[in-house]
């Protein structure tokens, strides 16, 4: 049984679908988009539109980008014998936020984790390699998160990537163990670059 | 450690009150249904936000209530703290002075020792318990133990989860996986199993020289890490004694579809004169061992803290004769508060000088009488 006319409840079970939206918040927002002028609402369906149809993953390192190479990738003052290896997209800007980092970047879009199913095949790792051997990149910072899923992952690829001849360093877990980069604030990150650690997996 | 002061509502079939406690020895009475150990589960709850009986809290709603809510003063060296655990159909809240927090922070505020007819089964019977009892002797020591022992046990479900698919097929690269998690295993398992054997070897200390009339001789504990690692070996060479067992035992592990080695199999045993207590010893022996083996762990705390923690002991004369409760009592009441429920409450003597108060239960109200 419906509580509101159908277009509302569809408008609420879209916006239900976004991270970290409820029940309560979804109705609130779908009452404060119906009160808002038509030109604003069509205004954000738009940028929406917009944004899905421009943006993709950079062909290169996978971080979102309207154009492909991405400006990290393509831009020409980047050390590229730095690679400096994330998660998500989202983390770069973590990273960048330090300002003490001027290397390139590879996303993985994931973590290994075999209770949700998601193992060495579902992430961005067969282009990574390919980056790696095309010889120019003389170190590689793991920067995947601080939990057991991250570092995982970080012990997974030092295994890959050191019969290569790279050498792997791991960022500091000053970043609290169990926590998520996107969290800790600029200092701790950078502190984490700089204190990066050779890694033995 | 002292709680002041215990508020519920909403909890099983308690009316809503509050009831102050004496910082001494508390008598919970009441005839049997009426809610008595209710009250101790209420404690209990606001000690380690969980029951002693049941896993799901939403249980311990009363019935047509929608939530429950139990509060508590908390006197630790003369500092207030103000505790409260709610429950409501959708989720748990954790409050410390009014301000929620996560399990990590809310656990080991309040810390206390339970004996109850259900731990002398579980003591003697389930492996699991005994570890239990040791970690929760340790996070009170170290509170970085509960937030070790949590992602150890994530490590171990991750590999299980990993163990399941290489039982249909294994290839390279699910060996490399597994190598990848035995590696966090070895590395997370050291630490807790160095942390046991440290504290173990302290709580074995203290029933060398416990005097209290409750430690059968020659009681003796060990913690039997991995079946093997020496106590006194370093971290390294505990991380490479696990890495070379879980090397040796993949092939069975992949079989059986789950991880065996690493702490979350260690044994803890109990021994009179040499036998384990869980095969040789008589009910008595195994009540005994328990309550010293509480008895200890409650004076390595005393040594950390400067103080005792809290006890409770649920239906002390179903498992003590009455000289033996009393000899009981008046080895707690000298230390520490304590919390007993019994339905007979005459077989309790007053010590010398106790702040004494005592409570019967009856439906669910809980009243103080004078005695
Ligand atoms: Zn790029």
């Amino acid at each position: 049984m419906k509580d509101y006319a159908g277009p509302v409840e569809t408008l609420i079970e879209e916006l239900r679908k976004l991270p970290g939206i409820g029940s309560k918040s979804a109705q609130r927002l779908a009452f404060f988009l119906i009160r808002t002028p038509k030109r604003e609402a069509e205004k954000l369906a738009h940028a929406i539109l917009a944004a899905k149809e421009s943006i993709r993953y950079c062909s290169v390192c996978n971080n979102i980008t309207d154009v492909d190479p991405c400006r990290y990738c393509s831009d020409p003052a980047r050390d590229r014998t730095v690679l400096c290896i994330l998660e998500e997209p989202h983390n770069i800007l973590a990273i960048e936020r330090t300002r003490e980092y001027h290397g390139l970047y590879h996303v993985l879009l994931g973590a290994i984790s075999p209770l949700q199913g998601v193992g060495p095949d579902q992430l961005e790792i067969p282009g990574l390699m390919k980056r790696l051997q095309e010889g120019q990149v003389k170190e590689v910072i793991l920067a995947t998160n601080p939990n057991i899923e991250g570092e995982a992952t970080a012990l997974y690829l030092s295994r890959l990537i050191k019969p290569l001849g790279v050498k792997v360093t791991r960022i500091a877990t000053g970043v609290p163990v169990g926590g998520d980069l996107e969290y800790a604030d600029h200092i701790t990150v950078s502190r984490a670059l700089e204190g990066r650690r050779d890694f033995s997996g | 450690m002292i709680l002041n002061c215990l508020t519920v509502s909403g909890f099983r079939n308690l009316a809503e009150q509050s009831l102050p406690f004496s910082p001494q020895l508390n008598i919970i009475a009441g005839s049997n249904g009426q809610g008595k150990t209710n009250l101790l589960e209420a404690i209990h709850v606001l000690a380690l936000s969980r029951s002693f009986r049941t896993h799901q809290s939403r249980d311990l709603i009363r019935h047509g209530a929608v939530r429950f809510r139990v509060s508590g003063t908390l006197l630790v060296k003369n500092d207030e703290c103000q505790l409260a655990v709610e429950q409501g159909k959708d989720g748990k809240s954790l409050l410390v002075n009014g301000s929620k927090r996560d399990v990590f922070d809310y656990l080991g505020r309040l810390h206390m020792a339970t004996f109850a007819s259900l731990q002398i089964e579980q003591f003697k019977a389930e492996p699991e318990y005994r570890r239990r009892l040791v970690d929760r002797g340790l996070y009170h020591l170290q509170p970085s133990h509960l937030r070790r022992m949590a992602l150890y046990s994530r490590i171990v479900k991750q590999k299980n989860s990993l163990l399941r698919e290489a039982a249909s097929v294994y290839t390279k690269a699910t060996a490399e996986l597994l190598d990848v998690w035995d590696q966090q295993i070895a590395e997370a398992g050291a630490k807790i199993i160095q942390a046991r054997q440290l504290y173990v070897e302290r709580v074995r200390e203290k029933l060398k020289v416990q005097t209290n009339g409750f430690t059968p001789e020659a009681l003796d504990i060990k913690y039997l890490a991995a079946n093997e690692i020496s106590s006194t070996a370093s971290l390294e060479d505990i991380q490479s004694q696990l890495s070379n067992r879980l090397t040796n035992h993949r092939e069975r592990e992949i079989r059986l579809r789950r991880s065996l080695v690493g702490p979350h199999r260690d044994e803890i045993l109990a021994e009179v004169d040499g036998n384990a207590i869980q095969r040789f010893a008589s009910a008595g022996q195994q009540r005994s061992a328990l309550l010293a083996f509480n008895l200890a762990q409650m004076e390595v705390y005393f040594d950390a803290y400067g103080e005792y923690p809290v006890f409770l002991i649920d239906d002390v004369d179903s498992e003590l004769d009455a000289q033996r409760m009393n000899q009981l009592l008046r080895v707690l009441e000298s230390k520490t508060q304590i919390f007993v429920t019994t339905s007979k409450p005459k077989l309790i003597q007053a010590g010398s000088e106790p702040l004494l108060r005592q409570f019967t239960v009856v439906s669910g109200r809980v009243q103080r009488i004078e005695v």
